[in-house]
């Protein structure tokens, strides 16, 4: 097995900095981050008028992370996520259109408005669903990756989940049978110091979560999660060692939510003012456009295209989603159980 | 977890010379072995189940035929074992999970229900999940209150699932055929003091679809359900009931979701007295839950009032006497099904 | 939707019917007023209409078989908007009567529909027979009795702990005759049940009397033409003794009176019953208020009466009320013959043949006489009451005047 990296809190020398080629590499990172953040604040905006059923629970302040991991997927690879998932299925993939429907109830979702926002689906795009539990897509995951494994094709499959999950069974169960079985699974640890209210620091002695990997003998990486060209280039090697038949790796994210838990807890009772007013200066897309703007590879103009396109994207989306109807009740038994005739 | 030997063999169906005769593992082993041929995508991962071939020896000889890749054994580790087969359903396989022990389905009990019976639906038909779990439940010889439950009500209580309660080596061939062909979340739950069992299995290929019970004796008096290790017992009070002039009609469930309902009224509908036979407790299980179905569908049916013949509620023991009094004997079943008839036995 | 076709309630006293005959089968289309099936009710046939257009559904209650008032016989299904299933759908059917059958062996034993009291009472609605709180039945026997027609509270129960049982009810059928059980023809089982409920439950005994029928001759040569032309119907003998009958009754009121549950009640009108011969059989209809017929009226009323007897037209109505039947067997070689009560009536009045016989006044003359024999419940009325009643009705037929009222004649 491979020997634990960990890294100190990122400095200043050690960060990737986005050089010539990257141009386009970086256009697009940009494009789907902004694709996330507009697309939450629209979700924020649609739920506070009171027609979304359910609660949601926004990516706002993390979208490096969804975006640098699934950069570096295939569509034929799978995706298990949480029950904080808009971000994660818009980057593997799944449309503006079928997102924002799914969170209205509505039939042109992606799962028929029978699941909502923590039960996304999409095999097109290998989305395992989102999940209203804490944290099985581990387990998920890492079955996907067995199946290819024994399938044999090289596909690959990403679980993610939260500092609160990686103190639940499922994680030493699953991180313990994908090392022994050599499963081509990465974990992506979205570390946002808090799960629900309660503070990591609370919640384990051991914070430092990429360490644990050691017990497992594989691989724990611990990068900064509001960096996406970082992100990008170690979920990059991660995913490499498992096609390439290396095992899984423990990738931890350092990131923060803006917002609270979920629309509704306003996120500040648990945190202390300044800690959230410093991180949201750490906003990962306007490092990613300061710095390439520094660097002179795109410039604000480009930048701002991407902006105005995206708006259309979801004011189109929203529209969509807003005009689509409610599933009848007439289908109301249909899919409990799968039958060839159907 | 020690070797559990199990008491000598009885039959359900009469044995007759020329007969393949097979053991209840045995069949089950060649079952899944047959469909592991026929679909490459089946693998078989629990704990010792490979080199070992199972506790019960269910899975007899399939590691040596199938290698290490498709037949695995896992660490102690029975929601990873779970929550792993139900991915690998989902991206294409056809895993079977067997936890061996079904009282240690409990550990997986979230992935079971809250993945594996609703993804399809909440996925609005996008998923399958076609995944069997596969265990043995009920008593034997004092296996004691954490080897001998007997909640299968509990699977067949979610919509999302299939169920399946063989009673017979011929039963438990053709249930796990249909089971591996069946591309939704099979719990497949076989009784540990049957697997030493013997009954004809036909060589050449047969399936038996879920949702079919099985009239084992035709009868006029009363109309008994049972499944698992009460079938036998049931046919035993119905032969020395017959010395009482009291006919028992004994159906074997096989499956409880699907459950043969038809089956159940049409001979109520002949005999107007129902008993159902269940190692589970009474309350809230199958039995309770077949009562119900003939107080809605069948009232004017019943000439006595439905008789639940279970395990009284109390935890396994230990203590073979206190096992022997709580877990429904042919001595009760054949006393309580008399009281129906109003006769003192 | 569906509508339910039930057994209907046709006249007071109706507790059930048999149904004899459906002209329609499941699947088969239904159109409004459109003859569904016939029913029986003691001895007359009714037919049953649909009230809607639809599809007959489901029969429920096979030929042959006796429900009480009320219980479901078939569902039609009418397409239309769902009905609250709270509130289900009843449909109300209007019947006709079809000609009944009667033994005809039963001589002068005419019925009208009224009076049977030795069925068991039985409540109109079906979902509720057997379901008292006094049995402790399965459901599945009471819904046995329901279809036998039985009363559970008198079944005795062989079930553990004296639970009533399926097994428990056809022994008690067979113990209570005057239930109609499998392959019986109903309505000759009615039959029979009547006859044994007269002789056993009413004491009956019988006056008799010849009369100088001169009179009554000279009468009705006199009385035909006129009737005929005023009318239009032939005037018969058995208007005349009607009327008489009629008149004598008025004048005896004990005997307008009938015994009911130990206490005599008395009829405020005089309703005679008369016995008619049809090709089904006998079936007395009852003329209302026959003393205060004028002649011409009774006339008409009576052949009316007797032409739907005849075409199976009669409606329960008509054969309620009586307190007595005149049975008139003259038209045959008899001479004088002894009716049975009908049960919910007083007396029966067999009239025989009017022919020439010998006379003694005060020599041996020859003359038309007419034998009548009165048979009378004695609970009613003693032996003198029952001859002052005939000796009044001989007095009327040989006096005769009284018969013709007021109307004209030659």
């Amino acid at each position: 097995m491979g020997a634990i990296e960990s890294m100190e809190a990122p400095q200043k020398s050690k960060e990737r900095q986005p050089s010539g080629s990257d141009g386009e590499l970086i256009l697009s990172l940009y494009r789907s981050m902004v694709l996330i953040r507009e697309f939450e604040m629209k979700a924020r905006e649609v739920f506070r008028t009171g027609r979304m059923p359910g609660f949601i629970h926004v990516y706002i302040g993390e979208e490096a992370v969804a975006t640098g991991v699934c950069a570096r997927l295939r569509k034929d690879d799978y995706v298990a996520s949480t029950h904080r998932g808009h971000g994660h299925a818009l980057a593997k993939g799944i449309t503006a259109r079928a997102v924002m429907a799914e969170l209205m109830g509505a039939v042109t979702g992606c799962s028929g408005g029978r699941g909502g926002t923590m039960h996304l689906y999409d095999p097109t795009v290998g989305f395992l669903g989102s999940n209203g539990v804490v944290p099985p897509g581990i387990l998920i995951a890492a079955g996907a990756g067995l199946s290819a494994k024994l399938r044999g094709t090289d596909q690959v499959a990403v679980a993610f989940f939260g500092d609160g999950g990686s103190n639940n069974g499922a994680f030493h169960e699953g991180l313990n049978m994908a090392s022994i079985w050599e499963i081509p699974v990465v974990f992506v640890c979205e570390n946002n110091l808090y799960a629900t209210e309660m503070p990591l620091a609370e919640a384990t002695k051991n914070t430092n979560v990429a360490s644990r990997a050691a017990a497992y003998g594989m691989p724990g990486i611990q990068v900064d999660g509001n960096n996406v060209l970082e992100v990008y280039e170690k979920a990059g090697e991660a995913i490499e060692r498992a096609r390439s038949g290396g095992g899984p790796t423990l990738l931890e994210c350092l990131t923060y939510r803006w917002y609270g838990h979920h629309e509704g807890d306003p996120g500040v009772a648990y945190r202390p003012k300044e800690e959230i007013a410093a991180w949201k200066n750490r906003d990962p897309i306007m490092k990613l456009k300061n710095d390439s703007i520094a660097a002179r590879q795109i410039t604000a103009e480009d930048f701002k295209r991407v902006d105005a396109e995206i708006a259309e994207v979801l004011e189109d989306a929203t529209r969509f989603a807003l005009d689509s109807s409610i599933e009848s009740e007439s289908t109301a038994l249909e899919h409990v159980l799968y039958s060839a005739t159907n | 977890m020690p070797e559990i030997s199990v008491t000598a063999p009885s039959t359900v169906e009469p044995l007759t010379k020329n007969q393949r005769i097979l053991t209840y593992a045995q069949a089950g082993v060649e079952g899944v072995r047959e469909e592991m041929q026929r679909n490459p995508q089946i693998f078989y991962i629990g704990q010792g189940i490979g080199t070992r071939g199972g506790n019960f020896q269910q899975s007899r000889g399939l590691w040596e035929k199938f290698g290490g890749q498709r037949v695995r054994d896992t660490p102690i580790a029975e929601r990873a074992q779970t929550g792993i087969g139900i991915g690998a359903a989902l991206a294409g396989s056809h895993p079977i999970v067997d936890i061996v022990f079904l009282d240690f389905t409990l550990e997986a009990m979230g992935e079971i229900i809250q993945q594996a019976s609703t993804i399809h639906y909440i996925s609005n038909g996008r998923f399958k999940v076609p995944f069997m779990l596969r265990a043995a439940g009920g008593g034997i010889r004092s296996t004691g209150p954490h080897h001998s439950h007997t909640f299968w009500s509990f699977f067949a209580h979610i919509p999302g699932l299939k169920v399946a309660v063989p009673s017979t080596p011929y039963d438990v061939k053709g249930l796990i055929k249909s089971g591996l062909r069946d591309e939704n979340p099979v719990i497949f739950i076989e009784h540990k003091g049957l697997y030493n069992t013997k009954g004809h299995v036909p060589e050449e290929e047969y399936l038996i679809p879920f949702g079919h019970a099985r009239v084992v004796r035709p009868g006029s008096d009363v109309t008994v359900v049972c499944l698992g290790s009460m079938v036998q017992k049931s046919i035993d009070a119905a032969q020395r009931l017959e010395a009482h002039d009291i006919s028992l009609e004994v159906i074997d469930l096989r499956t409880i979701a699907p459950l043969d309902k038809e089956s159940i009224l049409t001979s109520l509908a002949k005999t107007g007295r129902l008993a159902v036979v269940d190692e589970a407790y009474a309350t809230c299980g199958m039995a309770a839950e077949i009562a119900a179905i003939a107080a809605t569908e069948a009232l004017d049916e019943l000439d006595a009032p439905v008789v639940r013949i279970c395990t009284y509620p109390a935890p396994h023991a230990f203590s073979p006497s206190i096992d022997a009094y709580l877990v429904p004997s042919v001595d009760r079943i054949v006393r309580e099904i008399a009281h129906m008839m109003g006769k003192q036995l | 939707m569906n509508i339910t076709v039930s057994m209907p309630q046709l006249g007071l006293t109706m507790m059930e019917g048999t149904v004899v005959t459906w002209l329609k089968k499941p699947g088969d289309s239904v159109k409004k007023d459109e003859v569904v099936l016939v029913i029986s009710t003691d001895k007359v046939d009714m037919d049953v209409e649909s009230t809607t257009d639809g599809v007959l559904q489901k029969i429920i209650v096979d030929e042959g078989d006796t429900v009480p008032v009320g219980a479901p016989l078939a569902y039609i299904e009418v397409d239309g908007d769902e009905v609250d299933r709270d509130q289900p759908v009843s449909a109300i059917v209007t019947c006709s009567p079809q000609p009944s059958l009667v033994d005809n062996e039963a001589q002068g034993a005419s019925f009208p529909a009224n009076g049977s009291t030795a069925l068991h009472a039985q409540t109109a609605s079906s979902q509720f027979e057997g379901r008292t709180e006094h049995a402790s039945a399965s459901p599945r026997a009471k819904r046995r009795a329901r279809q036998l027609g039985i009363d559970i509270t008198t079944v005795k129960g062989s079930g553990p702990g004296g639970w009533i049982v399926e097994e428990d009810l056809p022994k008690a059928a067979a113990e209570n005759p005057s239930h109609t059980i499998g392959n019986v023809d109903s309505r000759r089982q009615r039959i029979a049940d009547r006859m044994v409920e007269s002789i056993t439950t009413i004491p009956a005994f019988s006056v008799s009397v010849e009369v100088n029928a001169e009179g009554l001759v000279a009468l009705y040569e006199s009385l035909r033409e006129p009737i005929q032309s005023v009318t239009g119907v032939k005037l018969t003998y058995t208007d005349l003794l009607l009327k008489a009958l009629a008149l004598s009754l008025a004048h005896t009121p004990i005997m307008n009176s009938i015994w009911r549950n130990g206490a005599l009640h008395r009829h405020p009108t005089v309703n005679l019953a008369l016995a008619v011969a049809t090709d089904r059989g006998v079936i007395a209809p009852v003329l209302t208020d026959a003393d205060l017929l004028p002649i011409q009226q009774l006339v008409i009323r009576r052949s009316e009466l007797a032409e739907k007897a005849r075409q199976g037209r009669l409606a329960l109505t008509d054969l309620e009320g009586g307190i007595g039947t005149l049975s008139n067997l003259g038209m045959y070689h008899v001479d004088r013959f002894e009716g049975l009560i009908s049960p919910g009536q007083t007396f029966i009045l067999a009239v025989g043949k009017l022919r020439n016989r010998p006379w003694v006044d005060t020599s041996l003359v020859i003359k038309p006489t007419i034998i009548l024999n009165l048979s009378v419940d004695h609970r009613v009325a003693d032996g003198a009451i029952a001859a002052t009643l005939l000796e009044r009705l001989a007095e009327s037929i040989e006096q005769s005047d009284q018969i013709a009222g007021d109307f004209e004649r030659k």
